[in-house]
């Protein structure tokens, strides 16, 4: 590639869904912030990219769809370091409150309320965090992610799942005394994505208004 | 520019990553106090800077003692007309700071790596709370966070910056419903004035051994540093507190 090459080419962004306001927000900042964003995993972009953005994604209860989503968060790490460019880039791995800590609310012991298998599924991304952080860094991939509280309206504790008395006791509980909007957790996706963030790797950022510390 | 319109005071600004932050806040908009105890140093910074078109301000104080912490809040707000972000740089070893050193050299390392933070925490939340809000960024340390990546730091100065962390999170849930945000940053190695120092002299050996355990396979910039905190100053950390941004290149991960 020419240096005039490497000055048009604008770096690319894949987002791998646009399912919630999370991802309407980081596509839509990372465009402002002059990426390319592609959104959708499928068989792997066409152009190399420099920025994956990774949700976890619901799975559960039962085995066989925990497995899937397992297998499918997995999967989609896998393409995107298939398709980072030679020059290297970011993964950014987003988890909720249920992947770095706990839900909102405990719900009782039936199965299907049960937020455990998710806590899995999103527990593995952070494990892979640290991992592909320490196993990639010499191919210039920095490997970090981000662990979100309580955002508004979005799932698996949404604002709407919560009831008022739930609502007033989280509250006491987190710092800034109010849910976060999906802009603020795509601003430290942003961070991740950028060059601001070049010494960390490997890192969990929380953006949870200071609900959760650790 | 992510702080335009901002005012911030940044201790320990006269060089090395104090300085860094106070630069690239310019550099991002804000107008900016450079507080240090070394009057030289502030002011090769003022002759530097002086045609610049970004306002700053350079204050000599000492950070361990609260008249000259006060001080230096009132001279920062009277001069801007408030102040919206405090950066906690200040910090260092002081003497033996090992198990079998002095009080004398534990004392004084606790003064300058945490009690400067406390005093100026205290000074600046009237400031804040009158503006409706503001943001706090404490200087800790990986040694602070896991241990001392080359064993240099002493076990006095990895316990003060230990302490920081907790006046972090402790802080942040005391301000939050006050609109201030209290996060930390946790470098590893950094080559700013004093670690270029500390890489001279250091045993090849054992200078290649703490790069090859850090992933990233290099010691940071000062810039690496100043970037992160103004990220943590910007809208864009605004539903950030309590936190600790570790930047140590990947060398230790939790």
């Amino acid at each position: 590639m020419s240096p005039s090459d490497k000055a048009v080419r604008k770096p690319v962004a894949l987002v791998d869904s646009l399912r919630d306001g999370i991802d309407c927000a980081t596509a839509a900042r990372l465009e402002l912030d002059n990426f390319a964003v592609i959104i959708g995993a499928g068989p792997g972009p066409r152009e190399p990219i420099d920025v994956a953005v990774i949700r976890a994604r619901p799975g559960g209860p039962d085995a066989a769809s925990v497995a899937a989503a397992l297998e499918a968060t997995l999967l989609r790490t896998r393409q995107a370091i298939e398709a980072m460019s030679p020059n290297g880039g970011q993964i950014i791995h987003v988890v909720s409150s249920i992947g770095r800590y706990r839900s909102a609310w405990f719900r009782g012991r039936s199965e299907k309320s049960s937020h455990v298998a998710q806590a899995a599924i999103e527990g593995a991304l952070i494990g892979q965090t640290r991992q592909l952080a320490f196993e990639l860094a010499s191919k210039r991939i920095r490997v970090n992610a981000v662990a979100y509280g309580w955002i508004r309206g979005i799932i698996p504790e949404t604002d709407e799942a919560l009831c008022e008395r739930e609502k007033e006791i989280l509250l006491t509980e987190i710092s800034l005394r109010r849910p976060g909007e999906p802009d603020e957790v795509a601003g430290v996706i942003a961070f991740l994505a950028g060059p601001a963030s070049s010494y960390i790797t490997g890192a969990v950022l929380e953006v949870n208004g200071g609900w959760w510390m650790s | 520019m992510k702080l335009k319109g901002r005012i911030a005071i940044v201790t320990g600004a006269a060089m090395g990553i104090g300085r860094a932050i106070g630069l690239a806040f310019r550099n991002e908009g804000a107008r900016t106090a450079f507080v240090d105890i070394n009057a030289d140093e502030l002011g090769r910074i003022a002759r530097n800077h002086s045609g610049s078109s970004h306002e700053f301000l350079t204050i000599v104080a000492d950070a361990t003692q609260a008249a000259d912490v006060e001080r230096a809040v009132q001279e920062t707000a009277r001069h801007f007309g408030g102040i919206d972000i405090l950066v906690n740089n200040v910090g260092g070893a002081v003497g033996n700071g090992g198990i079998s050193g002095s009080e004398a050299d534990w004392d004084a390392t606790f003064a300058l790596c945490f009690k400067s933070q406390f005093l100026f925490c205290r000074a600046v939340l009237p400031a804040m709370r009158s503006r409706g809000g503001g943001r706090i960024v404490n200087i800790s340390s990986n040694a602070g966070k896991y241990r001392s990546n080359t064993g240099i730091s002493s076990i006095a100065y990895s316990a003060a910056k230990a302490a920081v962390l907790q006046l972090t999170r402790s802080l942040a849930h005391s301000v939050g419903g006050d609109g201030i945000t209290v996060n930390s940053i946790a470098p590893g190695s950094v080559l700013s004035d004093a670690g270029v120092e500390e890489y001279k002299s250091m045993e090849p050996s054992l200078r290649d051994r703490v790069l090859s355990e850090t992933p990233l396979g290099y010691f940071a910039d000062p810039k690496e540093i100043a970037a992160i905190a103004v990220f943590l100053a910007s809208d864009d950390a605004s539903y950030m507190t309590g936190t600790t941004i570790v930047a140590n290149g990947g060398w230790c991960t939790t």
